[in-house]
């Protein structure tokens, strides 16, 4: 369950504050459900995304809600500003800091279990007054049920003076009944429709506490709460009402099938990508996306209602970029993509990176030739070719003083499938073997698929292989779990190359 | 008054042009032949859906910062501390999605549009101008560029347009340069850019990224997608079309060579040595009288001046306003010279459906002076299109117009174009495109810049039942096709080959292919849509919607 921070509201500037904070809470919790939902694209586990799709269609109904009781009350909702987006991981907005902490991360039903349900938990009044009382806490219902009160009560002070609050511009109420529902989306011009629009946010998010399914009147479908929504992915089963009149999650199955969704490596930052890859791009152009939705939807509440048509196109590019991000791994970390990070791209960060056109210019590099000291190129290329299966491109060849004296080029291909994958570049500059053998230094790695198969290979061909106290094999794991294993080989001058199998996950 | 004219700002940075590739096969429009393999990448000799299959076909400016003014004076600078709009940006829409790169037919590739582009002058958070970006098509491609790439990594092209319903917001600003483009440019302002060496490598960071320079000032007086003035023609293969102004208040040339020169994969010219413009002096035997020298030591002529060079005349004028232009190298080879006559149309790409006409403007010059009392021949001409099959430019008889037109005292023309029905002679693909060639009586179109040149689609014609009372098999062929042409959309968002998922989303499905066709948000991104098969399409989304109960639900809750 969600606690957020015990606020007072004295004043009608601290009720605005009030509702601003409930705005951002709101969109809080929309790029965890996404990004879960994103993960989901084309995986056949539509059942889930459905449920995803529906809570989060909701959320932008309670935001949109938020504004229009902000706008009511003579505020002005604030949506186009980095501040506006939490940080994530980390506590929702008006949340106290010891609370859930909410990830953007891949579907997983744990997550739903223990992160999107209690977000949406209801209140359980027992133990919940044991809470607030130690932590100077409350719930999200208790928050709306303090907003709903504080409008009464600013209402009724304002009307002994034959005042309103209800001072804000109508103009800037905003329906959108090609979406939303004109009973669920409507103009905030009074109290009882300030406080209905209220109970619809908690009705649709909690539940009535007598009924997990919403209140007719605060829907559009016959549906659950969020909370127990979600639920039916964790049952994996949807909530149906019984012929007994009580409820079970036996309807139709919203199964889990892990086997199609890509591993996102959780909580992107694109500062976390290299400026000079896709996932940078991609992110850059995914958050550039976001912004620019944000700032619409700020144009949307601040008295241009019809730009709610331009947030919707926006809303579907982000799935667009959200499933390039998906589909591109993330640098540097085998085995994961890079996914959506909803982060604030300010206009200036657009353009102020310097041009990576130039990077690209001067160093795009094809392939890469390794050059190789060799004392006798004839020796070496025998070895080359003949024991590890390199074919010479001769026109490359500088065979100098006719006996591949000082300063001859024997320039050497590794074939796989008719493309070419390593090429070396043995150079005649030294006059005898390196000795002692170096032992650091420049080491290329031959990444095979079966180590064992090409060391007894090796020691049958009796290539100089490097042992440490006896162990031929040697093996790494990474920080996050993944092992390859390698042995060193030397070459006939005592050029030093590893052969590695890649990255087996052993956790 | 263009972007050649002062007061103007250059421009430069890269790029993002995302096109969605498995169209670019005019077969792959056959449903009855495609195959799950068009949606895929190319791999090695097999082409499948050609090198960008999941394109979104966004079109947006990246890292493109102001790098100089000139002002209405002709005096220039490149320090921001001369002027504060030398630290600004150039954006699109920061808040609405991105213009969209549209081919006009999937065998008329070379005319590539820019629709829905905002176009925003920025510093930092604050917007100093906002505006729309008049649907334009780039011209002058020239595929020779950058010759030691491949694919369309080798080519360059320039777009000009004008920007429209300008927001200004210039009240605290300090710059002189804006209150100067404010000042003459209000309404309207001319922009042209070069865009080249395009990153096609999927495996790049810079895939789908391109390098762009370009200017803008302000528009009046002249057609919006050229410029009126001194065209100079190539005289060997390895440069392009140029084309310079003579600026009368300034008494100069002003010359732009961005998309003329062939350079380097990293984007230096190929031979960076100083030329010379010259002018042929008709009263000594033409010879060239130089005017000045094109200084392509500058590291800054192209990505600062973004390629326009101002040469002044002084007592020069009255020669240069009587004699063509040449560009001369070190050797005094000639590598452009100004073309006598020239003709060329404003807007030259057009969509038409059955019974519809649109009209083209020409504009004659001779030495930048209107040539007026000249015939311009036209004639059908399918010789740039393809690939084919299907067979392009026929039947004829669906287009009608004038063989030729006189050219009035000012040295303009125009020509309706009525189209009719073509009758489907393509089968899978819609419609038909035809080519219209131009040019003056007195000189052949071979002779020309092939670029002048008219493109027009004419969709074919659906009966008015089927358009009144469609059914799903009706739509069904067409919305199988842009299910397989547009894979990002068909797995990303919606599989519009899906009865089920056509009408559950029938509302928003209804909104982006009602919306106006230069909205961003249009469907299909491609415009490729007919008038008729638009409304059928409409009408079957409105049948659906009043089968359905009101509010119906899935629509807000598929975000």
């Amino acid at each position: 369950m969600i606690f957020l921070k015990q606020i007072s509201i004295n004043t009608i500037e601290e009720l605005r504050t009030a509702i601003q904070t409930a705005i951002e809470l709101e969109h809080s919790t929309i790029p965890p459900y996404l990004t879960a939902n994103f993960t989901l694209s084309n995986t056949g586990n539509d059942a889930i995304s459905n449920v995803i799709s529906s809570v989060v269609g909701e959320e932008m109904l309670h935001l949109s809600i938020a504004c229009n009781l902000l706008n009511a009350i003579g505020g002005s909702p604030i949506l186009n500003q980095p501040e506006f987006i939490p940080k994530y991981p980390g506590p929702l907005p008006g949340g106290v800091d010891t609370g859930l902490i909410v990830p953007l991360e891949k579907f997983s039903v744990e997550l739903v279990s223990d992160v999107f349900m209690s977000i949406e938990e209801p209140e359980k009044p027992i133990h919940i007054n044991a809470l607030t009382g130690a932590e100077g806490s409350m719930t999200i219902g208790q928050f709306y049920q303090k907003i709903s009160e504080k409008l009464i009560f600013f209402e009724k002070e304002a009307e002994k003076s034959g005042q309103t609050i209800f001072t804000g511009d109508p103009d800037k109420q905003l329906i959108y009944p090609k979406f939303f529902p004109e009973k669920l989306l409507y103009p905030i011009k009074g109290l009882d429709a300030a406080l209905n629009a209220i109970t619809i946010i908690v009705d649709q998010g909690e539940g009535t506490g007598t009924d997990p399914f919403v209140n007719p009147d605060d829907s559009a479908v016959e549906e659950p709460a969020h909370y127990y929504r979600f639920q039916e992915i964790v049952k994996g089963k949807s909530l149906v009402r019984d012929s007994s009149g009580g409820y079970s999650y036996s309807g139709s199955p919203v199964a889990f099938d892990p086997k199609s969704v890509p591993n996102m490596k959780a909580n992107p930052k694109m500062a976390d990508f290299p400026v000079n890859s896709l996932a940078y791009q991609y992110s850059k152009l995914f958050n550039f996306t976001y912004t620019s939705l944000l700032n619409c939807l700020h144009l949307a509440f601040n008295g241009q209602p019809e730009k709610m048509d331009d947030a919707m196109g926006l809303m579907f590019s982000l799935r667009l970029y959200a499933g390039k991000l998906l589909a591109t791994p993330y640098p540097n970390c085998p085995g994961y993509v890079a996914g959506p990070s909803f982060e604030f791209v300010a206009n200036e960060e657009v353009p102020k990176e310097g041009n990576p056109f130039m990077e690209k210019a001067f160093f795009k590099a094809n392939s890469l030739v390794t050059k190789i000291s060799v004392s006798d190129i004839e020796k070496s290329k025998d070895f080359y070719v003949n024991l590890l299966g390199f074919t010479e491109d001769e026109r490359y060849r500088i065979n100098a003083g006719g006996n591949f004296g000082n300063e001859s080029y024997v320039q050497l291909n590794l074939l796989k499938g008719g493309q070419n994958i390593v090429t070396l570049g043995l150079y005649k500059d030294i006059s005898q073997p390196f000795a002692p053998a170096p032992q650091n230094g420049t080491v290329p790695s031959f990444i095979v698929e079966d180590i064992e198969t090409t060391l007894k290979i090796f020691q049958k061909e009796k290539i100089k292989i490097d042992s440490q106290d006896g162990q031929i094999i040697v093996s790494n794991t990474s920080d996050q779990g993944y092992v390859d294993r390698f042995f060193f080989f030397r070459d006939p001058d005592n050029n030093s190359f590893v052969i590695r199998e890649n990255m087996t996950y052993t956790n | 008054m263009s972007y050649l004219n002062s007061p103007r700002l250059t421009f430069s940075g890269l790029f993002q042009a995302d096109p969605s590739t498995v169209n670019n096969d005019p077969t792959h429009f056959n449903n009855e032949t495609f195959k799950p393999s068009f949606q895929k990448m190319q791999e090695g000799k097999n082409a499948n859906g050609w090198w960008n299959p999941e394109g979104t076909g966004n079109w947006r400016f990246l890292n493109c910062e102001v790098k100089s003014v000139t002002y209405l004076d002709g005096t220039s600078t490149t320090n921001e501390a001369d002027d504060p709009v030398l630290s600004m940006s150039i954006m699109d829409s920061g808040t609405k999605v991105a213009g969209k790169i549209v081919d006009l037919d999937t065998q008329q590739q070379m005319v590539s549009a820019l629709w829905g582009l905002v176009v925003r002058l920025v510093s930092g958070e604050k917007e100093i101008l906002k505006a729309d970006y008049e649907v334009a098509s780039f011209t002058n491609i020239w595929m020779s560029r950058a010759p030691a790439l491949s694919g369309d990594t080798t080519a360059a092209a320039i777009y000009q347009s004008v920007l429209k319903n300008i927001h200004w917001d210039i009240d605290n600003s300090d710059s002189r340069f804006l209150k100067e483009l404010y000042l003459l440019g209000r309404y309207q302002l001319s922009i042209q850019f070069t865009v080249d060496l395009y990153d096609m490598d999927h495996t790049s960071p810079q895939f789908t990224i391109g390098r762009i320079t370009g200017s803008i000032a302000p528009q009046y007086s002249e057609p919006s997608f050229f410029t009126i003035g001194r065209p100079l023609f190539p005289q060997t293969s390895k440069v392009n079309y140029a084309n310079a102004i003579v600026d009368l208040e300034q008494k100069a040339v002003v010359l732009d060579l961005a998309n003329s020169f062939p350079v380097n994969p990293d984007g230096n010219l190929l031979n960076n040595s100083n030329l010379s413009l010259a002018v042929l002096d008709s009263s000594d035997n033409n010879k060239p009288i130089e005017i000045g020298v094109i200084d392509f030591q500058d590291p800054g002529w192209y990505s600062v001046k973004s390629g326009i060079m101002s040469f002044p005349l002084a007592d020069k004028l009255e020669l240069v306003e009587n004699n063509p232009l040449i560009i001369l190298d070190q050797n005094n080879n000639v590598l452009l010279k100004e073309s006598l006559e020239y003709v060329c149309a404003d807007k030259f790409v057009f969509y038409l459906n059955p019974g519809e006409s649109c009209e083209v403007e020409f504009y004659a010059t001779s030495l930048g002076k209107p040539l007026g009392n000249r015939t311009i021949e036209l004639q059908l001409n399918a010789s740039q299109f393809g690939p084919t099959p299907p067979q392009v430019g026929w039947p004829e008889s669906a287009l009608s117009f004038p063989e030729t037109v006189t050219l009035d005292d000012a040295g303009k023309a125009k020509v309706t174009i009525i189209a009719g029905d073509p009758g489907n002679p393509r089968g899978y693909i819609d419609g038909q495109v035809y080519g219209i060639a131009y040019n003056l009586s007195t000189d052949l179109f071979s002779n020309c810049n092939p670029s002048n040149f008219i493109s027009i689609l004419v969709f074919d014609k659906v009966p008015e039942d089927k358009i009144a009372n469609p059914t799903w098999d009706d739509i069904q062929p067409i919305m199988q096709q842009y299910a397989n042409l547009y894979p990002l959309m068909s797995k990303g968002i919606f599989n519009l080959a899906d009865k089920e998922v056509v009408d559950a989303n029938a509302e928003i499905l209804k909104f982006v292919f009602g919306k106006d066709k230069t909205d961003p948000n249009y469907m299909p991104a491609t415009r490729d849509l007919s008038r008729d098969k638009s409304a059928m399409i409409l009408n079957y989304l409105n049948s659906v919607l009043n089968q359905a109960a009101p509010n119906d639900s899935v629509t807000f809750k598929k975000l």
